[in-house]
C-alpha cells in the first residue's frame, strides 16, 4: 500500500528527501550542545578559563543557528512535500474516478468517495508530514544521543539502553491495548451520533407519539455506555505518564549514584555527568514520541487504505481499441441477455431479455418496483456490462462503440434529474456544448419547458441554484428532457422522467416528440398507463423478464398483468383523463374532454 | 478536469502556507531555547567560576536544567490558550443550544382511563379500560367534569401563520363528527401541511379556536392531544432498531400479538415474514434495507397499533409502484375506518368517499362539500377533476 | 471524457472550513460557564486534583534542585578524598527517590480523576443537550438546519471533549510548572532569570510575529 501512495509524490519526492536530511542536521546540533557544555564545565568553569567558556559558549551559538536554520528549512520542505503529495493523491484519485463506471462508483458510493477526497488525504497528509519529520528525527536523535552517552561513559550508557528496551515495551503494550479500545469508542460515539440524526429528523414523529422520554431514557444508557468505554480507554493511556516517569528518575538516580562513585574514582568528570544527565531526558523524551508517532500513523493507515481502493480501482468499462465511431441508427435489439449488478448475486436482475426495436419506434415499459426497467435502459448506453448475451444499437455490439460517441447518441433522462449552479442555457448546454441559443430555445419547446422559462425575469438566463433548488420538480424534468433532446440523439430513453409532470402538459410532450423527432427512437418507461398507452408497443417487465410485449389493445387482451395496472389506475383515475369504454363510478357526470388523442384517435 | 486542477492548486496552495509556518513555529521555538540555554550556559559559568552570588556549579547545573524545563512549557501555555479560546466558539453553541426555549406547555386537561356507569356518567379508572375520557378541572369552581374521548374536530375561523406577519391560513371553519373523513385538495403551497401542523399543536394559531370534543385544544395538555392523534406522513422516519419496536413505537405496552395484528391492518405482515428475522429483522434509521413502500406499510401498522380517535395523514405516495400502492391503499382505508380523518388527499378513490372535501387555495378554503357536490359547482375542484393533477 | 454520466461528483471546497469566524462576544463568560459545566459537578475532585498537580510539580522541581546538591554536596567535596564517604549521598538518593514517587503517584492519581472529571461532565453536556433538544417545539427544527444542529453534537461536543479532558488540565500543570520553576529560578540566581525571562520574550515576541505578520 505504501508503496502505491508514495509513487503520487512525483514532483516532491525531493522535498520529501530533504526534509529528513535537515531534521537530522538540526538532530546533530542538539546532541552536539550537551557535549560542549560538558566540556564547557570541565575545561572552563573548574579551571576558571574565561575565554574559553566564551569560546566553546560561541561554539554552541552557532551550534544553535545551525539547528535553527536546519529546522526551518526542514519545516519548508516538510510543508511543501506533504501538501504537494496531497494535491497529486486526490488529482490522481479524481483523474481515475472519472473514467469510473457506475458500477466502480456503486462499489465506494459517492459520500465514500467524497470522504476519500477529502477527509482521508488530509488523515494521510499530516501522517506522511509527521513521519518525514519526526519519525527520522526521534530515531536519530535517540542513536545520536545514545552514541554520544556510550562515548562519554559506556558504563552509563549500558544503563540507558536497558531503560529504554523496558521503556519501549512497556509502552508499545499499553499503546496498543489502548488503541484497541479507542477504536471501539469511537464505532459507538458514531452510532451515538446517528441516534441523535434520527432523532432530529424525525422530531414529528417524535413528538406525535410523545416518546421524548423514551428517547430520553435511550440516549441516557447510550451515554452512559460511552462513558464507561471512554473512562476504560483514556485510563490505559494515562499509565503512560507513570511509567516514563519512573524510568527517567531511576535512570537519574542510577546513575547519580554510579556517576558519583566514578567521579570521585576520576573515570568521570563532572561536565561529563552533566551532559550524560541531559541526554538521559533527550533518549527517554524521543522514545515518547517515537510512540505518538506510531499511534498517529496506524490512525491514518486506514485513510491510507481506503485512497488506495480508488487508485487500484480500474473501470469497469472502457473504450475499446478499435472504436466505432458513429451510430448508424436508433434500432436496438438485446439478444438473450441476462445482467446483474453484482457478480456474486444469485438471482439476475434481468433474465433472458430478447427484443428487437425498430428505429423511430415509440416504446413504453411499465412493471413494478425492481421489475427491471431501469436496468434494461441502463444497459443500451453502456453504463453498465451485460453478464451474458449481448446488446446492440444501430445493428453494432455498444462494445464496440466509442464511449463518447455511444452515450451522445443514446440520451437518458432520469427520474431524479441533476441541474448545476449556472443559467438555464449553461444547463442545456451540458446536452451540447455547440448548441446556438435558437437550438436551446427549440428544445425547452419540445419539452414544454418553454411556458415557465419565458414567466421567469431573467428568462433563460436566470441563474439555476446548485442542485436546482430554485426550480419545482416538474420544471426540472422538462429541462433535463430539453437537455437530451439538445443532443439530438437516436435514441432518447425517459425513465419516468414526467413523474413531477402533470398529465396534461406530459400528454404535450409525447405529441411534440411524436411530431418533431419522429426519427429519433422513443423509449418511455412509465408508472402511468397513459403515458405508454398511445406508443408503437409496449413492454411489460415483470421480476427482471419480459412479461409480454404488444400494443396497448392487445395487452389488455392477452397480458393479465397490464392489464391489472390498467384497470387499477383507471378505476381509481388518479385524476387521469378517463378512457371511453371505462366504468365510470357512479356519479353520471362523465367530465368532458380532455386530451385529443395525438394520435388523431380516440379510445 | 481543469476546474479541478484549478481548484486543487488552490488548496495545495493554502495548505502549503498554513502548514509552513505552523511547522517552522516548532524550530523556532526549540533553537531559541537553545540560545537561552547557550546564554544561561555562558553567562551562568563565568557566575559559577567567580563565585558570584553564591553561585556553585551545582546551582549551574540545576539551573541549566531548569531553564529547558522552563521553556517547554511557556510554549505550550500558548498553544493550549489558543485550544481553548478555539473551543470556545464550540462552547458557545452548544451552551445556546442548551439556552434554547423550549416547549410551552400551559395545557391543564389530561387523557385518563375512564369508566361509564350505567347512567351514563363517566369517572376515572384505575386500569385500562380501552374507554378514554378527558380530564377537566375547573379552578374557577374548583370541580372536574370528564368528557368522553370521541374524535370531534372542530375549527373555528381560524388564522394561522408561521409569523405573525405572515399569514397563510385565513378563516378556517372545518366542523368533522367522530368517523367522519375529510379531505383536503389544492395545488403545492395552499395550506394542506400546515392543518396538520395544527391539530396536534407542534405550532400554535393566530386567531380563531381549534376544538377538540367541545375543549379548546390550547387547555389540553400537549402530550395528552398527541397522544390521542395519530400521524402517518409522507416522509416515513423509522428509528433503528428491530421491526417489532418500530411497530411498537405506536404503544410502548404492545404485546406481540397486538404487533402482528396491526401488521396485518398494513398489509405489511407478509413482506415481513419474508424477511429473514421476521419481526426481529433490524432495519437502520432513514436509509433502509426496505423499499419506500415498505416503510410506509410500517408507518401505517404504527399508527395502528396506537389507536388514536383521530387520524392525520399525508397520502403521498408518487414514487411507488402500483402493486405496493394498492397494498398501501387498503392499509390506509382499514385505518381510517371509524376515526376521524384529516387526509391530505391524492387518490381519487380517497377523495371521492370522503364525507367532506375541503378545496384549499392560498390558506382559504375556498370549496367544500361531497365529491358529487363539487363536481355540480363546475369550480376549481371540477378543474382539478378533469384536467390536471390534483398536487403538482 | 463522457459527460453522459447525470452523477456528477462534486468537489467539495476543501476541508470544512469554519469560514469567517464570527466575533464571539464576551468569550470570558463562555469560558466561565464552560469551567462550571467541567468541574461544577466534580468540586472535591477538583480539589484534589490541584493538589496532585501542586505536589507533583513540587516534586518535580525538588527533583531538579537535586542535580545541584548532587554535584555541590555530594560529588564535588568528594573529589580527591581517599577514602570517600558516600553514605550521605545514599541516604539523599533514598529521600529523593521517595519524593520523586510521591510526584509520580500524584501525577498518576490527578490524571485519573481527571478522567472521570472530564468524562462525566461531557457525558452530562450531552445528555443535557439532548434533553434540552428533545423539549425544543418544532419550530426550532424547522427553521434550523439540521445539518447545523448535528454538527454541534458531533463537532462542537468533541471538541470541548478534547479540551476538557486534555488541554485544560495541561494548561492547570503548565501555569503551575512555569510558576515554581520561576521561583526557584529566582532563588538560585536573580540576573541569570533575567537573562532566561529576556529570552523568553524574544521567542514569544517571534512566535507573534510569524503567526500574525504572515497569516
Amino acid at each position: 500500500m505504501f508503496g502505491k501512495l508514495l509513487a503520487q509524490l512525483k514532483e516532491y519526492k525531493t522535498f520529501a528527501l530533504i526534509t529528513p536530511v535537515c531534521m537530522i542536521l538540526e538532530v546533530i546540533a542538539e546532541t552536539i550542545t550537551p557535549r560542549l557544555m560538558g566540556l564547557l564545565v570541565d575545561n572552563g568553569v573548574e579551571k576558571g578559563d574565561i575565554s574559553y567558556i566564551i569560546r566553546v559558549g560561541l561554539m554552541m551559538f552557532f551550534c544553535a543557528l545551525f539547528g535553527l536554520f536546519a529546522g526551518l528549512a526542514g519545516g519548508f520542505t516538510a510543508a511543501k512535500a506533504s501538501t504537494g503529495f496531497a494535491k497529486n493523491l486526490r488529482k490522481a484519485m479524481y483523474g481515475n474516478i472519472q473514467t469510473f463506471s457506475f458500477s466502480n462508483i456503486d462499489k465506494f458510493s459517492t459520500a465514500g468517495l467524497i470522504t476519500r477526497l477529502t477527509t482521508d488525504v488530509t488523515n494521510v497528509q499530516n501522517a506522511f508530514q509527521m513521519v518525514i519529520r519526526m519519525s527520522f528525527r526521534a530515531p536519530f536523535s535517540l542513536i545520536f544521543a545514545m552514541t554520544a552517552a556510550f562515548l562519554v561513559s559506556a558504563r552509563i550508557a549500558r544503563v540507558y539502553l536497558i531503560a529504554v528496551l523496558i521503556l519501549a515495551a512497556i509502552i508499545v503494550t499499553i499503546m496498543l491495548s489502548a488503541m484497541k479500545s479507542f477504536r471501539q469508542v469511537f464505532k459507538k460515539y458514531d452510532e451515538l451520533n446517528a441516534t441523535v440524526q434520527e432523532n432530529v429528523n424525525a422530531i414529528r414523529v417524535v413528538k406525535a407519539y410523545v416518546r421524548e422520554d423514551y428517547e430520553k431514557s435511550r440516549m441516557y444508557k447510550a451515554c452512559e455506555n460511552i462513558y464507561n468505554l471512554f473512562v476504560n480507554a483514556e485510563s490505559k493511556v494515562v499509565l503512560n505518564g507513570p511509567v516514563m516517569m519512573t524510568a527517567i528518575y531511576t535512570c537519574i538516580m542510577i546513575i547519580s549514584w554510579l556517576g558519583a562513585h566514578m567521579i570521585v574514582n576520576s573515570e568521570l568528570t563532572t561536565g561529563e555527568l552533566m551532559t550524560l544527565l541531559t541526554y538521559c531526558m533527550n533518549i527517554l523524551m524521543n522514545l515518547m514520541m517515537l510512540s505518538m508517532i506510531f499511534v498517529m500513523v496506524s490512525i491514518s493507515m486506514a485513510s491510507g487504505e481506503r485512497i488506495v481502493e480508488v487508485l487500484d480501482e480500474t473501470a469497469d468499462i472502457v473504450d475499446p481499441e478499435d472504436p466505432v465511431m458513429e451510430v448508424r441508427d436508433g434500432s436496438i435489439e438485446f439478444n438473450d441477455v441476462d445482467f446483474s449488478y453484482y457478480k456474486e448475486s444469485e438471482a439476475p436482475v434481468l433474465k433472458d431479455i430478447t427484443l428487437k426495436i425498430k428505429s423511430g419506434e415509440t416504446i413504453g415499459i411499465i412493471g413494478g418496483t425492481g421489475s427491471g426497467k431501469t436496468t434494461l435502459v441502463n444497459l443500451i448506453c453502456r453504463l453498465y456490462d451485460v453478464m451474458q448475451g449481448k446488446v446492440m444499437v444501430g445493428g453494432v455490439n455498444v462494445k464496440e462503440y466509442d464511449l463518447e460517441t455511444l452515450r451522445n447518441e443514446v440520451a437518458v433522462v432520469l427520474q431524479k434529474n441533476v441541474l448545476f449552479s449556472g443559467s438555464i442555457y449553461d444547463n442545456l448546454r451540458w446536452g451540447n456544448v455547440n448548441a446556438t441559443d435558437e437550438e436551446c430555445r427549440k428544445a425547452c419547446r419540445l419539452a414544454c419547458a418553454d411556458e415557465f422559462i419565458e414567466k421567469m425575469p431573467d428568462k433563460y438566463d436566470t441563474y439555476i441554484e446548485q442542485g436546482g433548488t430554485n426550480v419545482s420538480g416538474g420544471q426540472k424534468q422538462r429541462l433535463c428532457i430539453a437537455r437530451a433532446l439538445l443532443k439530438k440523439p437516436k435514441v432518447l430513453i425517459l425513465d419516468d422522467s414526467t413523474s413531477a409532470v402533470d398529465t396534461a402538459t406530459d400528454a404535450k410532450i409525447r405529441r411534440a416528440f411524436y411530431e418533431e423527432i419522429p426519427d429519433t427512437t422513443k423509449i418511455i418507461i412509465a408508472q402511468r398507463v397513459s403515458s405508454v398507452k398511445d406508443a408503437d408497443r409496449i413492454i411489460v417487465m415483470d421480476d427482471g423478464r419480459i412479461n409480454g410485449i404488444g400494443t396497448h389493445e392487445e395487452l389488455l387482451n392477452n397480458n393479465d398483468i397490464y392489464r391489472d395496472v390498467y384497470e387499477s389506475q383507471t378505476s381509481e383515475r388518479d385524476f387521469d383523463k378517463p378512457d371511453g369504454d371505462d366504468k365510470d363510478k357512479g356519479n353520471g357526470t362523465v367530465p368532458v374532454d380532455a386530451d385529443k388523442d395525438y394520435k388523431g384517435g380516440e379510445d | 478536469m481543469e476546474d479541478f486542477d484549478e481548484l486543487n492548486e488552490n488548496l495545495y496552495v493554502s495548505a502549503n502556507n498554513a502548514n509552513k509556518y505552523v511547522n517552522i513555529m516548532g524550530p523556532i521555538n526549540a533553537q531559541l531555547g537553545n540560545v537561552s540555554y547557550v546564554l544561561v550556559a555562558i553567562v551562568g559559568a563565568i557566575f559559577a567560576i567567580g563565585n558570584f552570588w553564591g553561585f556553585t556549579l551545582g546551582s549551574l547545573a540545576s539551573f541549566l536544567t531548569f531553564n529547558r524545563n522552563l521553556n517547554m512549557p511557556i510554549n505550550q501555555i500558548s498553544q493550549q490558550f489558543n485550544t481553548v479560546v478555539m473551543a470556545l466558539a464550540g462552547a458557545d453553541r452548544v451552551f445556546k443550544l442548551m439556552d434554547e426555549e423550549p416547549e410551552t406547555d400551559e395545557g391543564y386537561v389530561m387523557l385518563v382511563n375512564a369508566k361509564k356507569d350505567d347512567e351514563g356518567n363517566i369517572t376515572e379508572s384505575e386500569e385500562r379500560t380501552g374507554l378514554w375520557a378527558w380530564k377537566h378541572y375547573h379552578k374557577a369552581e374548583g370541580t372536574t367534569t370528564y368528557v368522553e374521548l370521541k374524535g370531534d374536530v372542530v375549527f373555528n375561523d381560524v388564522d394561522f401563520g408561521y409569523t405573525d406577519e405572515k399569514i397563510v391560513l385565513h378563516n378556517i371553519d372545518i366542523y368533522a363528527t367522530p368517523g367522519m373523513k375529510i379531505a383536503f385538495v389544492g395545488s403545492t403551497g395552499a395550506g394542506k401541511t400546515t392543518i396538520t401542523n395544527l391539530i396536534n399543536r407542534f405550532y400554535d394559531i393566530q386567531d380563531g379556536k381549534i376544538r377538540y370534543d367541545g375543549i379548546n385544544i390550547n387547555k389540553i395538555k400537549k402530550a395528552d392531544l398527541r397522544r390521542s392523534l395519530g400521524i402517518v406522513l409522507q416522509d416515513t422516519h423509522l428509528f433503528t432498531g428491530t421491526i417489532k419496536e418500530n411497530i411498537r413505537y405506536g404503544r410502548l405496552d404492545a404485546t406481540d400479538e397486538e404487533v402482528v395484528a396491526a401488521a396485518k391492518l398494513a398489509n405489511a405482515h407478509s413482506f415481513i415474514r419474508h424477511l429473514p428475522l421476521g419481526y426481529d429483522t433490524v432495519i437502520t434509521g432513514d436509509g433502509g434495507s426496505l423499499s419506500q413502500g415498505q416503510r410506509q406499510l410500517l408507518a401505517i401498522a404504527r399508527a395502528a397499533i396506537a389507536d388514536p380517535p383521530v387520524l392525520i395523514l399525508d397520502e403521498a405516495t408518487s414514487s411507488i409502484d402500483t402493486r405496493t400502492e394498492k397494498l398501501i391503499q387498503q392499509g390506509m382505508d382499514k385505518l381510517m375506518k371509524g376515526r376521524t380523518t384529516f387526509v391530505i388527499a391524492h387518490r381519487l378513490s380517497t377523495i371521492k368517499n370522503s364525507d367532506c372535501i375541503m378545496v384549499l387555495e392560498q390558506g382559504r378554503i375556498i370549496e367544500r362539500g361531497t365529491h358529487e357536490q363539487l363536481l355540480e359547482q363546475k369550480g376549481r375542484y371540477y378543474h382539478l377533476y378533469t384536467g390536471n393533477q390534483i398536487a403538482s | 471524457m463522457a459527460e453522459q454520466k447525470p452523477r456528477e461528483i462534486k468537489m467539495g471546497r476543501g476541508a470544512r472550513g469554519m469560514g469567517p469566524r464570527p466575533k464571539l462576544e464576551n468569550p470570558g463568560r463562555i469560558f466561565k460557564r464552560l469551567c462550571a459545566a467541567s468541574f461544577g459537578h466534580y468540586k472535591l475532585h477538583m480539589v484534589f486534583v490541584c493538589l496532585g498537580i501542586f505536589l507533583s510539580v513540587l516534586c518535580t522541581v525538588r527533583g531538579t534542585l537535586f542535580m545541584k546538591e548532587l554535584v555541590d554536596v555530594y560529588i564535588l567535596p568528594m573529589i580527591g578524598q581517599k577514602d570517600p564517604d558516600f553514605i550521605p549521598l545514599r541516604n539523599a538518593i533514598i529521600r529523593m527517590v521517595i519524593i520523586l514517587a510521591v510526584g509520580i503517584l500524584s501525577t498518576f492519581t490527578y490524571n485519573k480523576l481527571m478522567i472521570y472529571v472530564s468524562q462525566g461532565s461531557l457525558k452530562s453536556i450531552r445528555t443535557t443537550l439532548f434533553e434540552r433538544m428533545e423539549n425544543l417545539p418544532v419550530k426550532y427544527f424547522d427553521t434550523h438546519s439540521h445539518g447545523d444542529i448535528m454538527s454541534v453534537y458531533t463537532n462542537d461536543v468533541d471538541t470541548l471533549r478534547q479540551v476538557i479532558s486534555q488541554t485544560m488540565p495541561q494548561l492547570l500543570n503548565s501555569v503551575i510548572t512555569v510558576v515554581s520553576i520561576l521561583i526557584s529560578m529566582i532563588a538560585l540566581s536573580l540576573p541569570l532569570t533575567f537573562v532566561t525571562l529576556f529570552m523568553v520574550a524574544v521567542m514569544l515576541f517571534a512566535s507573534k510575529a510569524v503567526v500574525s505578520g504572515r497569516f
